[in-house]
């Protein structure tokens, strides 16, 4: 497969590419189609240097112009870039560029700035193209499309700027349209169709994909799953314009909603109404970076910047990161030495988790960037380990109750894998309520917070490492079943892993 | 200013504290007549009929479509139990502890329900551990009004939803495939019976 002329996305501006016959051919048509604000919030992965830069827009283009039968040559070209001075390859040794596939530009800038309707706290946003599937160049970039590491699969909302201008093919199953109801554990829920897309981040193309186009209205009342909550079906409500699922899922239901007896996701919608029914994998809302062209597609790389001493302390405005695509298949996503390995369990009451050990109690456990906090144990529980630390409950204005301590602690605790794998790690607590009264939610100016924490239940104790976790760290978030590098044990490729 | 602790809990997960006796609630009063004002009878004899039921795969449709009427369990007599039970089509148990009574519904996917029963043979708490989310408007009842408006009146998406009033307390966590939760009525938790019980 060649990679498919679509439109790249660079720094917010839409470069629709009318192509003829020939590739080198196409007329350029810059639009900015949403703004200035995407140019500050979706800058690419220029944070290395000016010539990185040039290498990544370089490759970028290369990578959507060039045809198989002349990326070789591009590729000299291309790897000649990779060695100019400061742009992160300190070897000066030669490599060998006939076996090595052409770089990808495979990074794509995080921000944390409150989202579309600036109500939102601690949610990671990047930039998505979607176009029609099939290798078209009819495309729309869609802003603001939070990062969840905690799912699988492409979500965007119906009303999302320039959906509509799209045609997508909708996924079928026995000669009905496919739609999928996503419900969370609060009870509010997505409903929406299946359709194929193609999706594009950086130079990386998945070809006609399923995802999930969002309706603008509800549910239907047939439809079980929706019976508890709002259908997040607005800018506002979402708190995105859609949900970038990049998990170690490959499939968001996966061989559940195969079999005879299935969960309430899928259903078949024929005129005469919804319906529960299996859908198969191939049909099912997937993990669109599994499904990239080339070898970036085995999992991502997670960078999200500190926000400082006084950020950490008091909140930040906002922050920043970087999404790269592949484990160890660039120079850019090696699989850190200084960091741990863990393998995800897959047994029925906690799938896809890990353990948090802390005060010689053992929780099930696992880390979701889509996460607003970190929410762990009860405050009993934690005050009990951190005696003296002053840890207790308190109410925020939005009625919520966050961990408060009156400056900040950090409590440790050994998060272990199935294998029993260990290390080491820290959680954080502010005070919550101070924090989160302080965000633009709460009529204040801070998006991003690394102290924000909350617990509830012991009866339900579990520990989720939200975004504030992944401040200052790089979390790595390998895909099941594909191609692990080396220093990821066999059985971590099975179910995927974690590794931070 | 924290609850009490027992000295078991800082070392098994399985230990538990008494957590509505926190400091701070999440107050949203609303009024509702008791759910089990309407209650007839005594329905505490022992009903063994479903024990004999076993799991078929029509479960999820049954529940989806509405074939059945949905019966609330929470704060209700035991009787609405056994109709969980039979809707369900689940493999039951019935354990009997010092001061309460656990059904616990093990549904044909894989769901873990479980329900407890007082002395009095009313529905004081109910847990769950499932794929997805129960049919709550079944297992809460009258309760159930409260947990939409809460999650409608959520603003930050995502994550668990906690509710605790005095006479309503609603956890509800986890992600896709794997969901878990719990609600009780601390009125109606018997004699000598704590929320630690509710897992």
């Amino acid at each position: 497969m060649t990679a498919s002329p679509k439109s790249p996305i660079q720094n917010g501006f839409h470069h629709r590419g009318h192509r003829g016959h020939g590739e080198q051919t196409e007329k350029k048509l810059w639009v900015n189609n949403q703004g200035s604000v995407i140019s500050t919030r979706a800058s690419r992965s220029s944070f290395l240097c000016g010539l990185c830069a040039l290498r990544g827009e370089s490759l970028h283009r290369g990578t959507r112009r060039v045809a198989s039968w002349l990326w070789l040559g591009s590729a000299v070209f291309l790897v000649g870039l990779m060695f100019m001075p400061g742009c992160g390859s300190s070897s000066t040794t030669t490599t060998t560029t006939t076996t090595a596939p052409p770089p990808v530009a495979n990074s794509i800038a995080v921000a944390v700035n409150g989202g579309p309707a600036n109500n939102a706290v601690n949610a990671a946003y990047v930039s998505v193209e979607v176009c029609n599937p099939g290798g078209t160049t009819n495309c729309v970039t869609i802003p603001d499309v939070l990062v969840d590491t905690g799912s699988s699969g492409l979500r965007i909302l119906a009303s999302a700027p320039g959906v509509s201008s799209l045609t997508f093919t909708p996924e079928m199953g026995s000669g009905s349209p496919v739609y999928e109801c996503v419900q969370y554990a609060d009870g509010n829920y997505i409903w929406g169709q299946v359709e194929q897309a193609d999706v594009s981040m950086a130079g990386e193309n998945a070809t006609s994909v399923p995802i999930q186009v969002i309706a603008t209205g509800n549910a239907p009342s047939s439809v079980s799953c929706a019976s508890g909550g709002s259908n997040l079906n607005t800018s506002t409500a979402l708190q995105a314009n859609g949900i970038l699922g990049i998990g170690t899922s490959i499939q968001d239901c996966g061989s559940a909603c195969t079999g005879s007896s299935v969960p309430p996701y899928y259903w078949l919608c024929p005129s005469s109404g919804c319906t529960n029914a299996a859908v198969e994998l191939a049909t099912q809302v997937s993990n669109p970076v599994a499904f990239f062209n080339g070898s970036d597609n085995n999992g991502v790389v997670l960078t999200m910047n500190s926000l400082g001493t006084a950020g950490s302390a008091s909140g930040a405005a906002t922050a920043s990161g970087t999404l790269y695509f592949g484990i160890a298949t660039q120079s850019d996503n090696a699989l850190s030495s200084s960091v741990k390995v863990y393998a995800l369990s897959l047994n029925a009451e906690d799938s896809d988790s890990i353990f948090a050990i802390y005060n010689k109690a053992t929780y099930p456990a696992y880390v979701d960037s889509a996460l607003y906090l970190n929410f762990f144990l009860d405050p009993a529980t934690v005050e009990a380990y951190s005696a003296g630390a002053g840890i207790s409950n308190c109410e925020a204005n939005n009625g919520v109750n966050y961990y408060c301590t009156s400056s900040p602690v950090s409590l440790p605790f050994t998060a272990q894998d199935t294998s029993g794998d260990s290390a080491s790690q820290t959680l954080s607590i502010g005070n919550g309520a101070t924090l989160y009264n302080s965000s633009v939610a709460e009529g204040g100016s801070n998006t991003a917070f690394s102290n924000l924490a909350g617990g509830v239940a012991p009866a339900n104790d579990e520990v989720i490492l939200g975004m504030p976790f992944f401040y200052g760290k790089t979390v790595y978030v390998g895909i099941s079943g594909k191609t692990a590098p080396s220093g990821v044990p066999t059985s971590a490729v099975d179910f995927g892993y974690w590794a931070f | 200013m924290s609850p009490p602790v027992s000295p078991a809990g800082l070392d098994s997960p399985q230990q538990t504290v008494v957590f509505w006796k926190s400091s701070t609630h999440y107050e949203k009063s609303i009024s509702e007549k008791a759910p089990w004002a309407n209650g007839q009878g005594d329905s505490t004899g022992e009903r063994q009929g479903f024990r004999s039921m076993k799991a078929t795969s029509k479960i999820l449709l049954i529940l989806m479509m509405g074939a059945l009427p949905a019966w609330a369990a929470l704060g209700e007599y035991e009787g609405s139990v056994s109709l969980d039970q039979r809707i369900l089509r689940g493999e039951t148990r019935e354990e009997v502890h010092t001061g309460y009574k656990l059904h616990q519904i093990i549904t044909a996917d894989g769901a873990v329900i479980r329900e407890y029963v007082s002395p009095e043979g009313k529905v004081f708490a109910i847990s769950w551990h499932a794929h997805f989310l129960p049919n709550l408007p079944q297992l809460l009842g009258s309760y159930f009004p409260r947990v939409q408006q809460a999650a409608q009146a959520k603003v930050q998406r995502g994550g668990p939803l906690v509710i605790r009033t005095t006479d309503f307390v609603y956890f509800s966590g986890g992600r896709m495939m794997n969901f878990h939760g719990s609600a009780y009525v601390p009125g109606l938790l018997p004699k000598n019976v704590t929320a630690e019980v509710v897992r």
